[in-house]
């Protein structure tokens, strides 16, 4: 048996006193990390977005990391990033959101990135685990309604977009102003739907839906299809049968809209078509701008080739991943940069003092004036985030509307 | 309803149901022979929409020579799958739920394996017959015709295969009882990889005939292998032709409760004809005719 000696009695303490000094530096810094999780589709066929969205999120939290974020305060501090994959499915999301909870011990949850049904599930757990949780990208405004319900139980819930009245006013105004100046003809009043079936599909369709009517315009089709569909050939007839005037189509996957808009082509239908987000997407210009010349769309929010600042943005997220920025990226990006701003300015990351925090956001980003509103969401129109109609044109992306933007006539 | 819209709705309907026909009839030449349910068929769909789309605009071969090389390759591959994944398998007593369990693994490895590989986007075949057919207010692209036509095609040959050939009797006397077979000298190992290798083809001309409408992707498989199985199940388990007719079946109910009613009740009313199908023929529309 080894004696103990006085000697070895102080070496012994001295490396205890060390290792504790270490531990205690050790959990200062670790005192001074955040770690912030995010949950979006990173597999599936909406795993396109999620990808752009992981790097917008990445490239944030590493400029804030390497000392060039748009900090708040004097205060420092490093932030843990770790993302989960949703599928695109809320029991997915939630399993998700459960293991950066309890394995991550996440400060602050960014998700879902991209879908509003995934958001609805996963608000609940913002008070359930005491976490605040931001979403990304999801407008359903169903999701405002949960908030407005019961403010109390969601005060925790922030969205970081804005509502699916913002494309349905959108829509509605553009399409009041090009009646009004006989860009497009108003025919029999006839307006009809083909989106995907989710909620932020149907919440687009039922808003513009509602203000169409309350204008004297009959909804005369709203077709839900399965995310991902690709085959619209019986839709189609059915439409081209019922003759609307207005054609509305929202998709949050690509190739549901490259599909959708060449087989409209061959259908030869002669309303007017105006489509809501997959023209974001680069790969929609890649595989349709020839079959996609005269087509509307909303919204332009995203435009390297005509914004300054969006090109150099999109250079840096090139020299970061290697691709060109869009519009998931860019949102995607500014949402981080809300919920880091929000822990810089609540001094740490109390709940309750980071919810209070986001609350009171006022923030000018790429994508413009980004500020919550009552309801939790982020606002549209002039003076927060624009909702801009685009047209292709020659193959290249043209805003029109509002006039006071608008980079080109329509045609 | 216009008549040129009713007759859209027909073919459309036939278009569709060549599809699910095309890959049904794959899952029950399996089933019928083997009794395996292979859940990694849709995978198989994928794969050869990749290899077209690597033959076709990749490497910018002739359409019929990437075509023909893809399901070369992909009918190898499903004897792979066969050799190395189900074989081995089948020689257990309790093979039932481990060939099920393997075949789901199967299709996450590959849905998995692809996205490593190709990533996560959405890659675009053109179309390989242009132009669009117009008589009187009637609208069809000739790709979609040619769809129809090809799959029948395709069908027939293998019905000819299936029902006029050694090899056909083969695959019948096998799927009747593989052990009688094998006692008159049927090499049952074989018969088995030949009917995953003619399953395995009939899914990549599906994938073939589908890359210029649906994009290649990852997960192109899923939802044609879930149509895949209701038609399996209409059709008569293991029934080639059953499978073949409840595929046309199926896309002309689809096209038709798409054109009287909201997209939304298509499923419904696909699937609740199915269940009615199946209360009042347990076994399904043309059980009794396997393989």
């Amino acid at each position: 048996m080894t004696r103990l000696t006085a000697r070895g009695l102080i070496q012994a303490g001295l490396i205890s006193a060390g290792l504790a000094a270490g531990a205690a530096t050790g959990a200062h810094a670790q005192a001074e990390d955040v770690t912030i999780g995010a949950i979006g589709p990173l597999t599936g066929p909406a795993a396109n977005s999620g990808e752009a969205h992981r790097q917008g999120l990445e490239l944030a939290v590493k400029e804030w990391n390497e000392g060039q974020g748009d900090y708040a305060t004097e205060n420092r501090f490093q932030v843990n990033f770790v993302m989960e994959d949703s599928n695109s499915k809320p029991e997915v999301g939630i399993s998700a959101a459960q293991r950066l909870i309890t394995r991550n011990s996440a400060d602050l949850i960014i998700g879902d990135t991209l879908h509003s049904h995934v958001t609805l599930a996963l608000m609940e757990m913002a008070p359930q685990y005491n976490v605040p949780i931001l979403s990304s990208e999801p407008v359903s405004s169903v999701i405002a309604d949960k908030v407005l319900s019961d403010p109390e139980r969601f005060k925790l819930y922030w969205k970081g977009n804005w509502n699916s009245d913002g494309y349905g006013i959108a829509v509605h105004d553009f399409y009041a102003w090009a009646f009004e100046n006989g860009v497009v003809p108003e025919g029999d009043k006839k307006i009809a739907f083909v989106v995907e079936d989710t909620d932020y599909g149907i919440a687009n369709a039922e808003k513009i839906g509602e203000l169409f009517e309350g204008d004297g315009w009959t909804v005369v089709a709203t077709e839900t299809v399965p995310t991902a569909t690709t085959d619209f050939y019986p839709q189609l007839s059915k439409l081209r049968d019922l003759d609307p005037d207005v054609l509305v189509s929202v998709f949050t996957v690509v190739p549901s809209g490259v599909s959708f808009v060449r087989q409209l082509g061959e259908q030869a239908l002669e309303a007017s078509h105006l489509a809501i987000y997959y023209p974001t997407k680069p790969e929609f210009m890649e595989q349709a701008a020839d079959i996609a010349e005269g087509m509307y769309w909303a919204s332009l929010q995203f435009s390297p080739e005509i914004t300054p600042a969006h090109k150099e943005f999109s250079d840096r997220m090139e020299a970061a991943f290697g691709v060109p920025a869009n519009y998931s990226h860019a949102h995607a990006y500014c949402t981080m940069v809300i919920a880091l701003r929000a822990i810089d300015e609540a001094g740490g990351t109390d709940p309750e003092a980071v919810a209070e925090k986001l609350g009171a956001t006022d923030y000018e980003c790429l994508l413009g004036r980004f500020q919550f509103g009552d309801d939790h969401a982020i606002q549209s129109g002039p003076d927060f985030i624009p909702v801009p109609v685009a047209q292709i044109q020659e193959g290249q992306n043209q805003l029109i509307w509002p006039e006071n933007v608008a980079t080109s006539e329509p045609q | 309803m216009s008549v040129a819209g009713f007759l859209e709705l027909v073919i459309n309907g036939l278009i569709s149901g060549s599809i699910y026909a095309l890959i049904g009839s794959g899952i029950a030449l399996i089933y019928g022979t083997t009794r395996v349910l292979n859940f990694a068929h849709g995978e198989l769909l994928m794969i050869a929409g990749y290899l077209v789309f690597f033959f076709a605009v990749t490497l910018g071969w002739n359409v019929f020579l990437a075509s023909l090389l893809t399901l070369v390759l992909v009918g190898a591959i499903g004897a792979l799958i066969q050799r190395v994944t189900i074989a081995p398998l089948l020689a257990r007593e309790d093979w039932a739920f481990r060939v099920i369990a393997a075949t789901i693994g199967l299709s996450i490895f590959l849905q998995s394996g692809a996205q490593l590989v190709f990533g996560e986007r959405f890659q675009s075949v053109p179309y390989f017959f242009r132009g669009v057919l117009v008589l009187g207010d009637l609208r069809m692209p000739w790709q979609r015709i040619a769809i129809f036509l090809i799959a029948l095609a395709i069908m027939a040959v293998c019905a000819l295969i299936l029902y006029r050939t050694q090899l056909g009797r083969i695959v019948r006397a096998t799927a009747q009882d593989a052990e009688a077979a094998l006692a008159v000298g049927i090499p049952s190992g074989l018969v088995h990889t030949s009917v995953f290798v003619i399953s395995a083809v009939l899914a990549g001309a599906g994938a073939i005939l589908l890359s210029p409408l649906i994009s290649v992707n990852p997960w192109m498989g899923i939802s044609y292998l879930l149509k895949g199985f209701a038609v399996v199940i209409l059709g008569g388990l293991g029934s080639f032709g059953g499978a073949v007719a409840a595929g046309f079946l199926l896309g002309l109910i689809e096209s038709f409760s798409v054109g009287f009613a909201p997209t939304e009740w298509r499923d419904v009313i696909a699937f609740t004809f199915l269940i009615a199908v199946i209360w009042v023929r347990p076994n399904g529309l043309f059980s009794g005719r396997e393989a």
